[in-house]
């Protein structure tokens, strides 16, 4: 791209890290398995919350076929609706 | 309206309450049964590892027969069926399964054709 666009980029990573590619781009998924459950389980949080695009790094699309999958995986009970850590 | 055939995925549970060896081949029988008779193809069907007697994540409560209150289920017996199904009979199909006793739960999702892979592939092989 253009000289503009990757200097605001730097600039907005200031304070954070590097930019996180999506996973399942680069496995080449191209829509998530709701029985992958090992892949799943680390887009939850410990409360069984999905997380959002801005922790999971995923890329649009993925992101919207991911929470189908994670919500298919609760109905058949593979991944809970709330988490072990709720006090 | 055309009838078309599509590949499904099935995963049910069978309830806990017939969770004896033969009653389970019962049900898996019965199943594939009921895919044969509204036409459609049983692919494969697979207990082993990640399926067969599996915990839930969460408690579930479902009817058990003959009982007026739900009951609390803990854990299931889990199969996953691979078949060939035609598009139109899968309501019918469904409703086979909601009036299955021993079907805890189902899902039923469409196998999605990989476009992905096939083009992938398509220009290694050429070149």
């Amino acid at each position: 791209m253009t000289e503009d666009t990757r200097k605001s980029n730097s600039q907005r990573r200031k304070f954070g890290g590097r930019r996180k590619v999506c996973i399942f781009c680069v496995d080449q998924i191209g829509t998530v398995d709701y029985k992958d459950l090992k892949r799943l389980q680390r887009f939850v949080s410990e409360r069984g919350k999905i997380l959002p695009r801005r922790r999971s790094g995923t890329c649009a699309k993925h992101q919207r076929s991911l929470t189908a999958a994670i919500k298919r995986a609760r109905q058949m009970a593979l991944l809970p609706f709330v988490g072990t850590n709720s006090r | 309206m055309r009838d078309r055939k599509r590949e499904y995925e099935l995963l049910f549970i069978v309830s806990p309450m017939r969770s004896s060896e033969e009653e389970i081949s019962a049900t898996i029988e019965r199943v594939s049964q009921q895919i044969t008779g509204v036409g459609g193809i049983v692919n494969t069907i697979l207990q082993t590892s990640p399926w067969g007697r599996r915990k839930f994540a969460y408690p579930m409560r479902e009817y058990a027969e003959g009982e007026a209150s739900r009951r609390v289920f803990t854990e299931g017996y889990y199969v996953l069926v691979n078949c060939t199904l035609p598009t139109l009979q899968i309501r019918e199909l469904e409703r086979l399964f909601k009036l299955n006793e021993a079907v805890l739960r189902y899902l039923l999702t469409q196998i999605e054709p990989r476009p992905v892979v096939a083009v992938a592939e398509a220009p290694a092989s050429e070149a």
